[in-house]
């Protein structure tokens, strides 16, 4: 037997399926005319073998060259058998092909030299491209059913060639050493399909495989690509799959662990742009399941984002992905009705997804990469990695995954940009951007809230339990410094003095919070951390005069704000008693500048933050090599193999 | 089966890659392509890249030409291709063509430049088509286990950014030692994957001979030891160039020749980008087209 050899003719017999085509004799010569140009499949020697439709030869007998057998044959099963030994027996490949394929004696020749790469390549095939060449067939399992379109630009992000397992194709290069060691073709199978596919893996499981060569492009005969799909190409009888599952019972772990299934994947998640003829809206999903049923930092920041999507009507189809409480408690429904909100993960293929929040496990990131080939995140803060205690479990390795992996980094301020690529420095190769959220007063304050609360002074802090926002000892020394005084506490859950009133995070309702931003006479923000700090815009919106741990945040904000209000920063705690006893006795003090980078009185809105994340992704989506599913395929499959 | 585009829309974003090898030759290429598209296709939004393969890699200057950077002289004008398709990296993709030249386009039968149009790019826009000038023999050869007769001139094509993408690396030949002995007497080696004819069609042309189709290089090599090396690299680029046409075939592209897309155009006339280059040379009205193939259609 004579091996196939990179570089080198190779002599190879063909076998034209028509069988199940139904042609008349005018479309079988004409197919035939094409395949015997000079530069097709039947260069001077070929031995090819033509099965015919039923009939098509009834009349006058077909014009053939003289290297041509034809047979008319409503099944191609015996003469393919014969036709297979007769190529093995003396050393030669043999090219199947199955109904009209326009291939070139270029794809051919790519398909001998792909099998001349390693003595186990035992089968070759390639894509396969639509009547007009724009588009090709995305890969389905083991080439069975109908499969998507897919634009020729994504050929460019495939491999030149890929081993995969048993799979069908119009067009099949099959080794002379498997030829000559693994007929006849089961007799059990009833029909082509299931035969060849077992016969693939009778080979396979002596080591041959099939190579995937993406470089050679054959192209069929009728079907465009002004269909999204492609037209099922092979499909079993329920017999033959029965026969054929019993036989190898590997198959589908096959296609699923072994490479197959990854770029098939890919392909499905690359057809989400549509075809060149009939290029698809872009879509996204939003990726809410981090939004609690009570509200939060997390809840404003996501919330207000898709409804700033909303409020936008982009020329994006937009699905939302939320847990089922949160989807009752905030009514999501009514806000975002005319999208399809999802409880389980869709299938998709989306353009992207937009996670509105850090992602905390590592299923999230995994679910993303499912349904699309882009997938960004919304860094709120890094406080959770910093802090460590209210952190899940293995947030490190997460947050490594997201830098290495993620397509699009999105930051509330410039101030979570810098914490979280000092603390994942290759995250900086990811492409991001700084969104801040909105600014704008009237998106703040509640024309309702001004009323409550009397003639009462008070002072508000704003915090919640968690020890950064430092809420507890702030209001020690606050009625240390002041114990007279009425002090409101957002955030902590009792206090002995007359003089304080404590709120828990969630007792009050919004409106009520915000009547006591409202009616503070300074309102004390003494977090350490933000990522971005809706309590400082709310106070300065409402103009309420606002005292602040300094930080690089606070100015950065800051400049964005309204400047109806007033702002301090302190450093210690036992300045800020300064401070309020200055204010209360109005005295100097030293205002940090306010709304300076504010325009013509314009703030920016929830909708230009929905119009800067579109304007962000737009053109990275527009370019699908700028995507890294690819790679971060590869690694999942590592993780995942450690899983199981 | 298309009709001819006309549609107008904004205008084509084009990217001219232009190789050359000092401006000793050549020095007026770069003008001399600029006035192409300043007669034939004012409207394109252009920019040039000029690799230079005697300038070292890491070299970055603009010109009044265009950008001019260091190239690659390893593989001729195919390295050099390569040098600056690796320097454009993902950004080639903001055009919708690429167009490739070598500092030699203006030289032997070049009536065929005067057929580039804008309305002729958007026609071919949407389908995997290099457009350029074919060439052929007046027979079919072998090369790398490939046959083929025909190829597209290297030296004046275009194509899009996501066939360029997809073929890799133009350099398709890069050893050798895989072909040549080393020996002027008998330069390709026995075994080497080249078919007889094609090893004496490059013979004859590269020593100033006629190969049946009535032209002849515009130099003229003596196969001799002092020259061996400059026949060998010779040969690699004409064997490079067949094999951009060869592997484009593989791909499922088409390979258009401008003179026959130029006249259906001006006819009106439906275009079939399957149509054989047998058959686009004969409907062509070309310059020159060989015996052999209009016998062939």
């Amino acid at each position: 037997v004579s091996s196939v050899a990179a570089g080198q003719p190779v002599a190879v017999d063909v076998l034209v399926d028509l069988s199940a085509t139904g042609f008349g004799p005018q479309d079988v010569e004409r197919l035939v005319a094409r395949w015997t140009q000079p530069e097709s499949i039947s260069p001077p020697g070929t031995r090819v073998t033509l099965v015919a439709p039923p009939g098509a030869s009834a009349g006058e007998p077909l014009h053939l060259p003289p290297d041509w057998v034809a047979v008319d044959a409503d099944s191609s099963l015996d003469l393919l058998n014969n036709v297979l030994g007769a190529a093995g027996r003396q050393g030669r490949a043999l090219l199947l092909l199955t109904g009209a394929v326009d291939v070139s004696g270029e794809a051919v020749s790519l398909l001998c030299e792909s099998l001349g790469r390693d003595p186990l390549f035992g089968f070759a095939v390639p894509r396969i491209g639509c009547a007009d060449g724009c588009c090709f067939a995305s890969l389905s399992t083991h080439g069975l059913g109908e499969a998507p379109w897919v634009s020729r630009r994504v050929l460019a992000e495939l491999p030149e060639t890929e081993l995969i397992t048993e799979f069908l194709s119009p067009c099949v290069l099959i080794r002379p050493e498997v030829l000559a060691n693994f007929g006849p073709l089961d007799c059990r199978f009833k029909a082509l399909p299931a035969a060849l596919l077992h016969y693939m893996a009778m080979a396979r499981r002596c080591g041959f495989r099939v190579l995937l060569a993406n470089r050679a492009v054959v192209l069929i005969d009728g079907p465009t690509c002004a269909a999204r799909t492609a037209p099922s190409m092979a499909a079993l009888s329920p017999a033959d799959e029965s026969v054929l599952r019993q036989l190898v019972p590997e198959l589908q772990r096959g296609w699923d662990q072994f490479r197959g299934a990854s770029w098939q994947r890919f392909e499905r998640l690359a057809s989400a742009a549509g075809t060149a003829k009939s290029p698809a809206r872009s879509s996204m999903l939003l990726d809410m399941r981090n939004v609690p049923p009570s509200y939060n930092g997390t809840t404003q920041a996501a919330l207000n984002t898709a409804i700033g999507f909303k409020k936008l009507a982009p020329d994006w189809d937009v699905a939302v992905l939320a847990n089922d409480k949160a989807i009752a408690f905030h009514n999501l429904e009514r806000i975002f009705s005319g999208w399809p909100i999802h409880t389980i993960l869709p299938e998709g293929p989306f353009t992207a997804t937009v996670r509105l929040s850090q992602p905390w496990h590592i299923q999230e990131m995994i679910d993303a990469h499912q349904v699309a080939l882009f997938n960004a995140y919304l860094m709120l803060d890094t406080i959770a990695w910093d802090v460590v205690y209210p952190a899940p479990t293995d947030l490190d390795g997460i947050w490594h995954f997201l830098a290495d992996h993620a397509d699009a980094l999105l930051f509330d301020s410039e101030f979570t940009r810098q914490r979280f690529l000092q603390r994942f420095p290759t995250g900086a190769a990811v492409p991001g951007r700084v969104t801040h959220f909105s600014f704008d007063p009237d998106e703040y304050v509640q024309s309702n809230a001004p009323d409550a609360d009397g003639d009462e002074e008070f002072f508000l802090i704003v915090g919640n339990s968690y020890d950064h926002k430092d809420v507890r000892r702030t209001l020690e020394t606050l009625t240390a410094g002041f114990p007279f005084h009425r002090i409101k506490v957002l955030g902590l859950a009792g206090s002995t003095s007359p003089f304080v009133t404590a709120y828990e995070s969630g007792e009050l309702s919004e409106t009520d919070v915000h009547r006591l931003y409202a009616s503070a006479s300074c309102v004390v923000l003494p977090t350490f951390y933000e990522g971005f700090g809706f309590p400082l815009v709310t106070a300065l919106s409402y103009g309420r005069t606002v005292l602040a741990r300094r930080s690089s945040l606070v100015e950065e904000l800051a400049a964005h704000c309204s400047p109806r209000g007033r702002l301090l920063t302190f450093d210690r705690r036992e300045d800020l008693v300064d401070l309020v006893g200055r204010l209360v006795h109005r005295r100097p003090l030293p205002d940090l500048p306010v709304g300076s980078s504010v325009r013509h009185g314009r703030f920016r809105s929830w909708s230009d933050v929905a119009r800067d994340i579109l304007s962000f992704l737009e053109p990275l989506v527009r370019d699908p090599s700028s995507s890294r599913w690819t790679p971060r395929e590869r690694v999942l499959r590592q993780l995942l193999s450690y899983r199981a | 089966m298309t009709r001819p585009s006309t549609f107008a829309e904004r205008p084509l974003k084009v990217l001219t890659i232009l190789a050359r090898k000092g401006t000793h030759s050549y020095p007026a290429a770069a003008a001399e392509i600029q006035a192409i598209f300043s007669r034939q296709m004012p409207t394109l939004d252009r920019d040039t890249l000029i690799v230079d393969n005697d300038l070292p890699a890491g070299y970055d200057q603009s010109s009044a030409d265009g950008r001019v950077i260091g190239g690659d002289n390893r593989h001729w004008e195919f390295s050099g291709f390569d040098r600056a398709l690796a320097f454009i990296g993902r950004d080639i993709r903001k055009y919708d063509l690429v167009h490739m030249a070598t500092a030699a386009f203006n030289t032997l039968h070049v009536e065929y430049l005067a057929r580039f149009t804008e309305p002729l790019l958007r026609t071919a826009l949407p389908y995997p088509a290099c457009v350029g000038h074919i060439d052929c023999y007046n027979e079919m050869v072998s090369l790398l286990g490939y046959r083929s007769q025909h190829w597209i001139r290297s030296c004046f094509f275009f194509m899009r950014p996501s066939e360029l993408l997809a073929l890799g690396s133009l350099v398709s030949v890069p050893d050798a030692a895989l072909f040549f002995t080393g020996s002027s007497d008998a330069p390709f080696r026995d075994g080497a994957p080249i078919s007889p004819n094609y090893r004496r069609y490059i013979t004859e042309w590269l020593t100033g001979k006629d190969i049946g189709q009535g032209v002849r290089w515009h130099r003229q090599l003596d196969l001799s030891s002092d020259n061996l090396i400059e026949f060998q690299e010779k040969t690699r680029a004409i064997l490079n160039e067949h094999m951009l046409a060869i592997r484009l075939r593989a791909l499922g592209g088409a390979v258009v020749d401008v003179t026959w897309l130029a006249a259906k155009l001006r006819q009106s006339e439906a275009i079939n980008w399957r149509t054989s280059w047998r058959q686009q040379l004969t409907q062509a009205n070309r310059d020159v087209v060989p015996a052999a193939v209009k016998t062939h259609s």
